[in-house]
């Protein structure tokens, strides 16, 4: 076989020219593919294989009959343009499927059918596909959801008022609701509006919100689509739908409103209860035009429809392979646990100015897109050295460490950046993005904040994460995990021995790794509710055990949202306290403010039950979430846990002495006690002393102990609280 | 002698409505649950009787319409019938339906349509409302709850249409 020849059957290419209006010359007969096909098909070319006819080819493939009408046109036009049929699929007579693709152009004046079979690369494109659509499937799920929830809201919201015949009860069990809620009398008066509304139309809250009618705008804006919407609403009747809508800085963006009013006895209408959400992302996603443009509505970046486009675009054109091509996937590293603890809008701004960064550290010739949630890529072209791709990976990853001021608290975060470079003229988009991927992975593995190229070894490690959620299980099953203690000592020298319980991973071939290297994979694969659980039996059967050596001790026990949302949590609870029989008031429960950001009332009444059991709650990391002290009253918590963050800036910031400060004035007020986290110097201690904290717990006084340490410094750890106590007195 | 005739009829409908599944449950007997996008054409034949015919009916399985893909007419050419599939459980299905059907009416005016509201195992999940499918029908297509799953009326679907066909073409030589 000649050179050629190998090239022609690596195409795949089948090309027929037409003789006459019956019959079609075969050109070149390296693709046996094509013999295998007809012959299969029960069509037969001509005895020395040179030509087939017209009727034999349509027979085979019903298809290319119908591709042949366009054809034609091709045929018999003077210009010379090429049309595609599009893939279609053929079956053997065993089964084996065959996708070809049919082109029709005229070379040197003939007219040429050219038969191409993709079947080898057929299920890379066919993967992309099928990741676009599930994602598309996905979104419908959650619009579907999410105009149901609304829906069920509004009549929630009806319901209340009508039966309790108090705006001021509605008010107070709305105000943590993720949905925008609006509640005005017929002439636009506010009467109740609660956080979300003010965050998705960035309305000042020192302003009189009760002067912020937005249904006015609301009508003006909806009445461009939905010219009946005035109409239907003064009539008394429900109405909703979705509309384009600018917030207090001008921006605009897609809201979905739903309208109901409350009607008085004699059928007058005393109030418009509105809710919204904001929809933009999905819109944004959906929307067929704005496809055309493909911008990411946050960071204002092309977005991931967008990027397919233009890498499926520069695959396709004509490129020198003088210059390479490099795909960069970044990858923001926690970026999930700073959204859920700064809030949606947080996570907007974040996402928004680090695009912007990022942006500016490429040139103007290269494409930068935001593939959604923390991802984005940088395509970069004419490439001479890769040796510069490792500088410009390093200025991507200096201007996102560069520290950002959110919600007025300043943060740090980090990328992790996979690099996948190729120097064909033609490349295939799909194998160059999972390269990339592939390398971000494996730079997440080496510590995260790091960029790596991409190697051929790591196409056969399986990506990091699935193989730690096979290890996470394994752990399990092997008992590989286990509890270390952390004592709080009390300043006010009243209490026995309090310690928190911190799990960590006896890792079989990595040693003792701490949470920061697991939990967050055992949160999104759901492992968290097992490990949880061990994590809890455990604590309760220590405590247990500590109580049988006469050294009591109270434990605290950290519980992710998850598992404190999961049905069976309950339940679980009072097993692991009835089995090891540990009593429950020596049990502390450790939640997150994350806990109460859905589904308040619900979290707030389990709380309740829990307590009831004689268990008792502490809230941790207060002061990084949506911390509010109003909000602070209404939750059952028997402990504060000042985050660590505010402790460390004790010395120099006078700003976080005074939050401080206040929190734990609020806290002894309302009754609940307070612990500081991360008491790491004598000063930071003074201070909390000096504001009669109940416990510091830090690395000032112990690090978490493996349990026979804990036994060891039992002792140490009452004295140090009498200590206090006569420091104190 | 019953008489042979080859008749090219089309699936139609959004992505990810069942399409395929309800071919291969009416040719094949048989169904999967993954969801396979289907790219490009799939021509299926499967031999049924109509007025002492027998169809050699050619199913061209057409690609979905998402906003990457849309239907493209010379798919249609020749069709003598046509399957719209939507998927009882996603109402989205019903809006891109609406421009589907413009779609078949411009270049098939006068075929048969017959529009299956899909998934009907998924009676929980199910939104399609009864004023959606009067819509439906105002159109002028025939409507007809199937499962590609359990099989529920996949075969008088079919049956249907093509019994549809033969009506449409009463009179003429072909059916």
């Amino acid at each position: 076989m000649s050179l050629l020849d190998g090239v022609i059957q690596e195409l795949g290419v089948v090309a027929l020219a037409k003789e006459d209006n019956s019959h079609f010359r075969v050109l070149n007969n390296q693709c046996s593919w094509f013999d295998d096909l007809l012959r299969s098909l029960g069509c037969i070319l001509s005895e020395d294989s040179s030509s087939i006819s017209c009727d034999a080819l349509c027979n085979a493939f019903p298809f290319i009959e119908n591709f042949l009408i366009d054809a034609k046109d091709i045929w018999n036009s003077s210009n010379q343009q090429t049309i595609r049929s599009g893939i279609w699929t053929e079956l053997d007579q065993k089964n084996n499927e065959y996708q070809l693709e049919a082109r029709a152009c005229c070379i040197q004046g003939e007219a040429v059918l050219l038969i191409e079979n993709h079947t080898p690369t057929f299920f890379k494109y066919q993967g992309v596909y099928q990741k676009a659509r599930d994602i598309a499937l996905l979104n419908e799920k959650l619009i579907s959801e999410l105009n149901l929830r609304q829906r069920q809201l509004q009549s929630e919201i009806e319901r209340h008022i009508l039966q309790s015949n108090s705006i001021q009860q509605v008010s107070d069990s709305i105000q943590g609701h993720t949905s925008a809620v609006l509640i005005c009398q017929p002439n636009g008066d506010v009467e109740v509006i609660n956080k979300a509304l003010v965050d998705i139309y960035q309305l000042d809250p020192q302003a009189d919100l009760k002067r912020t009618s937005l249904l006015d705008q609301w009508i003006a804006e909806a009445e461009k689509v939905y010219p009946e919407l005035k109409r239907v609403i003064e009539k008394g009747s429900y109405w909703e739908g979705e509309f384009e809508s600018k917030n207090a800085s001008g921006i605009t963006r897609w809201v979905r409103l739903t309208i109901g009013p409350i009607k008085e006895y004699d059928g007058s209408i005393s109030h418009y209860v509105c809710v919204a959400n904001d929809i933009s992302e999905f819109r944004n996603m959906n929307d067929s035009n704005s496809s055309e443009h493909g911008y990411d509505f946050t960071t204002h970046l092309p977005n991931r429809r967008h990027f397919w486009r233009h890498i499926n675009n520069l695959a396709e054109s004509v490129r020198s392979d003088e210059y390479g091509m490099a795909l960069m996937y970044i990858d923001l590293d926690y970026f999930k646990r700073v959204n859920d603890d700064l809030g949606h809008q947080a996570g907007d701004f974040l996402l928004s100015t680090i695009a912007t960064r990022i942006s500016r550290c490429v040139k103007y010739h290269d494409f930068v897109a935001h593939l959604g949630g923390d991802e984005f890529v940088v395509v970069m072209q004419y490439v001479e050295d890769i040796a510069l791709l490792q500088l410009v990976a390093e200025r991507i990853l200096a201007a996102v460490r560069e520290s950002l001021f959110v919600n007025e608290q300043s943060i740090s975060m980090s990328a992790s950046i996979g690099i996948a470079t190729t120097f064909d003229a033609r490349f295939e988009p799909g194998d160059l993005v999972r390269q990339a991927d592939l390398a971000m992975y494996a730079a997440k593995e080496l510590g995260k904040g790091q960029a790596r190229f991409y190697e051929i070894h790591m196409e056969h490690n399986i990506p990091h994460k699935l193989q730690r959620e096979r290890e996470l299980i394994d752990a399990l099953e092997k008992q590989e995990f286990v509890l270390h203690f952390q004592p709080q000592i009390s300043i006010s020298g009243k209490e026995s021995v309090r310690a928190e319980a911190l799990i960590r991973w006896q890792h079989p071939a990595h040693g003792l790794l701490a949470p920061g290297d697991f939990i967050a994979i055992a949160e999104e694969s759901g492992l968290i509710i097992p490990i949880g659980t061990w994590v809890l039996k455990q604590a309760c059967r220590v405590g247990a055990d500590l109580i049988g050596r006469h050294q009591q001790t109270s434990i605290t026990v950290n519980i992710s949202a998850k598992q404190l949302k999961h049905p069976g949590f309950y339940d679980t609870l009072v097993q692991c306290l009835s089995e090891s029989q540990f009593p429950a008031s020596l049990l502390e429960l450790e939640i997150t403010e994350s806990c109460f950001l859905e589904d308040m009332e619900i979290v707030i009444s389990l709380l309740n039950r829990i307590r009831q059991l004689g268990v008792t709650i502490a809230l941790d990391d207060f002061g990084t979430g949506f911390s509010s002290l109003n909000y602070l009253r209404k939750l059952p918590v028997d402990y504060l846990k000042i985050d660590r963050s505010f402790i460390q800036e004790l010395k120099v910031d006078h700003e976080s002495q005074a939050i401080t400060a206040s929190v734990i004035k609020l806290a002894q007020k309302l009754n609940i006690r307070v612990v500081a986290e991360g008491v790491e110097t004598l000063e930071q201690f003074d201070f909390l002393r000096r504001w009669h904290v109940d416990f510091v717990q830090g690395f000032l006084f112990y690090k978490p102990l493996p349990l026979n340490v804990l036994q060891e410094s039992y002792c140490t750890i009452r004295t140090l609280n009498d200590e206090n106590k006569l420091a104190d007195s | 002698m019953t008489k042979v005739i080859a008749k090219k009829i089309c699936m139609v409908g959004p992505f990810a409505v069942g399409k395929t599944s309800l071919v291969r449950r009416f040719v094949e007997s048989i169904f999967s649950d993954n969801y396979m996008t289907t790219i490009g054409v799939k021509i299926s034949k499967k031999i049924v009787e109509a007025n002492d015919y027998q169809v050699n009916l050619m199913i061209w399985d057409i690609e979905g319409v998402d906003v990457f893909t849309s239907l493209k007419p010379s798919n249609l050419r020749g069709a003598a019938g046509v399957l719209l599939v939507l998927d009882g459980t996603r109402p989205k299905s019903i809006d891109v339906a609406d421009d589907i059907y413009k779609t078949l009416r411009e270049y098939l005016p006068d075929v048969p349509v017959v529009c299956l509201l899909n998934k009907s195992d998924l009676d929980i999940d199910w939104k399609l409302e009864s004023t959606d499918i009067q819509k439906l029908e105002a159109s002028g297509m025939t409507t007809i709850k199937t499962s590609a799953k359990t099989g529920e009326n996949v075969e008088q679907a079919f049956q249907i249409l093509v019994d549809e066909m033969a009506q449409n073409s009463e009179g003429s030589v072909l059916l």
